[in-house]
């Protein structure tokens, strides 16, 4: 395919995918519809209900997003998508989309404040599934601390409230306006997605149809949809520090697992890239290099250096000893160090319906 | 009257996403015809040698050009003078501002959730490279010098690096050479393979 049609191919394709957005909306606007697994397969709930301050502009492409995923080609060979995201049939766009639908149901935007007028206390001392397991304790708090600092894209506010609600052994409900059901948090599946302020940044908006933007904003649903699964040690899949030497060294922004949020976020996009023959080899390279991005995340093992070592190399690192001198002792120290490797870790959700 | 409304914005909204998805095609390539000045080098082209007429005793034929099956040299129609200038231009240009593991710790902590922006940034310069390599084989070998050039950088960051190792291979296994990693891409650190592994898994 050459330049010229290519641009004119992607031209016509956005210009449809606007006009079913605008179109979408409307449609999806106006259905008051329960958002069930099955309605949504019918065409007759829309796929993501939203909190009614989301702003329109926001809904709509969420929702074409999801409409544009339906028509997506992808390239599944390489990746074990029954093993990483736990599909048990066949992978295609229909089933990756319900799998994201058990997962991510509600939208609403960070304005969004838990008041007595919606939310409601249903328990006191309620007894949740693995009521006395979770996440390490001591990770937990940091993980809580960091996400205070950070200006996300998007974050899963149900599986928040679950957790704080799960320790605190209290069962709620709340009711948002927009939503068609009140919500019972009994599970880290409730899928609340809250739409963070780097979602739609304002300088991003001229490209927002762009198929590179949109396959990033998918990317984000699906990595957020994992985070409603797990239970006890693995509830919410939440992120942990960076390793050692890592280039987010220090930050909660690596999974010590092999189906986390970010090795479905590297899947996704590795196979929306293998599989589109309409896009350029740019997008597709913008794309892979997220996906090597999300990659680098999932820590498949460490190496803890001995006592030794590890003052060695302090004492190395502060004497300012030369690249190929450092690496040369990591390497010698990794070899006498003791590799823990991690693998895929049990992703069923508590307390699902 | 609604109905003419409704087919002018329809109208309007095609327009307009005409302009947005032509925009990146109208200015590929033409921003980068100003000479730079910096101390980025590529590597010589020591198995990527150029050559415009190949012998006939000891070739094969791959997408990338003719392999001289003794010397191990690709052997390609030579790409146009000004296109090769350009290329090596953007090349350059391109290496020297590719981010540092130091350049993605000194991030704020509101890009590390997600892919930063150095890294999407990065994304779209490599972009514009394996565009115009797919628009212009001919420059492929320049091509393979500039991905070698990247991926043996080791202040890089690992993720860049990888796409740049699973670039080289798969240029270079085009071309012909033997599948899997050859002597020089076999040096790069474990996680910088790894990551190449996961790309070339498709």
């Amino acid at each position: 395919m050459n330049r010229r049609t290519r641009a004119w191919t992607q031209a016509t394709a956005s210009a449809v995918i606007a006009l079913a957005a605008i179109m979408g909306t409307g449609l999806f606007a106006s259905s008051a519809l329960g958002a069930s697994l099955e309605a949504v397969r019918s065409g007759k709930a829309p796929p993501l209900e939203f909190s009614s301050d989301v702003p329109k502009i926001q809904r709509s492409l969420l929702l074409s997003d999801l409409e544009f995923f339906k028509r997506l080609p992808l390239k599944t060979v390489g990746t074990d998508f029954n093993k990483l995201m736990d599909l048990k049939g066949p992978v295609r766009n229909d089933t990756l989309l319900d799998w994201l639908h058990e997962r991510v149901r509600h939208v609403i935007t960070p304005d969004f404040k838990l008041t007595v007028e919606n939310s409601e206390l249903i328990e006191r001392n309620h007894s949740f599934q693995n009521q006395d397991i979770g996440p390490a304790k001591a990770f937990f708090n940091r993980a809580q601390v960091a996400e205070t600092t950070m200006i996300s894209r998007m974050s899963n506010f149900g599986v928040a409230m679950y957790m704080i609600w799960k320790k605190q052994r209290n069962l709620w409900k709340f009711h948002i306006e927009g939503f068609s059901e009140d919500l019972v948090v009994d599970t880290p599946r409730i899928g609340i997605v809250e739409i963070g302020p780097g979602m739609f940044r304002p300088e991003d908006r001229a490209k927002a149809l762009s198929f590179t933007e949109r396959v990033l904003r998918l990317k984000t649903l699906f990595h957020e949809a994992r985070h409603s699964d797990g239970n006890g040690a693995t509830l919410a899949f939440q992120h942990d520090f960076c390793p050692r030497n890592h280039p987010y060294e220090g930050e909660p922004a690596c999974d010590y697992n092999l189906n986390g949020p970010y090795a479905v976020s590297a899947a996704v996009l590795k196979s929306v890239a293998g599989g589109c023959f309409q896009c350029t080899r740019a997008e597709k390279e913008e794309l892979l290099l997220a996906a090597a991005d999300s990659q680098s995340r999932v820590i498949e093992q460490v190496v803890t250096l001995t006592e030794s070592d590890r003052k060695a190399l302090d004492a190395l690192e502060a004497a300012k000893a030369s690249e190929s001198e450092l690496a040369a002792f990591r390497k010698e120290a990794r070899a006498r160090g003791q590799v823990q490797r991690f693998g895929y870790v049990d992703s069923r959700p508590e307390g699902a319906r | 009257m609604n109905r003419n409304f409704a087919a002018a914005a329809s109208f309007a909204v095609l327009i307009v996403s005409v302009f947005i998805f032509s925009e990146p095609q109208i200015v590929k390539h033409s921003a980068n015809l100003v000479p730079v000045e910096d101390d980025v080098r590529l590597p010589e082209p020591a198995s990527y040698a150029i050559t415009a007429s190949p012998s006939a005793a000891s070739t094969t034929k791959g997408p990338l050009g003719t392999v001289d099956t003794q010397s191990g040299a690709l052997q390609t129609a030579p790409p146009k003078v000004e296109s090769l200038v350009k290329f090596n231009w953007l090349a350059k240009k391109t290496l020297a501002g590719l981010p540092t593991t130091v350049a993605l710790r000194k991030l704020p902590p509101e890009e590390f959730h997600e892919t930063p922006r150095l890294i999407r940034q990065a994304g779209k310069e490599l972009g514009a490279i394996a565009q115009w390599l797919e628009d212009e084989p001919s420059l492929k070998p320049a091509g393979a010098l500039f991905y070698q050039a990247c991926f043996q950088r080791e202040d890089i960051a690992s993720s860049v690096r990888a796409l740049c190792l699973s670039n080289h291979r798969a240029l270079r296994e085009a071309a012909g050479d033997p599948e899997g990693w050859s002597e020089e891409e076999n040096k790069v650190h474990a996680e910088v393979k790894r990551l190449a592994a996961f790309l070339l898994r498709r």
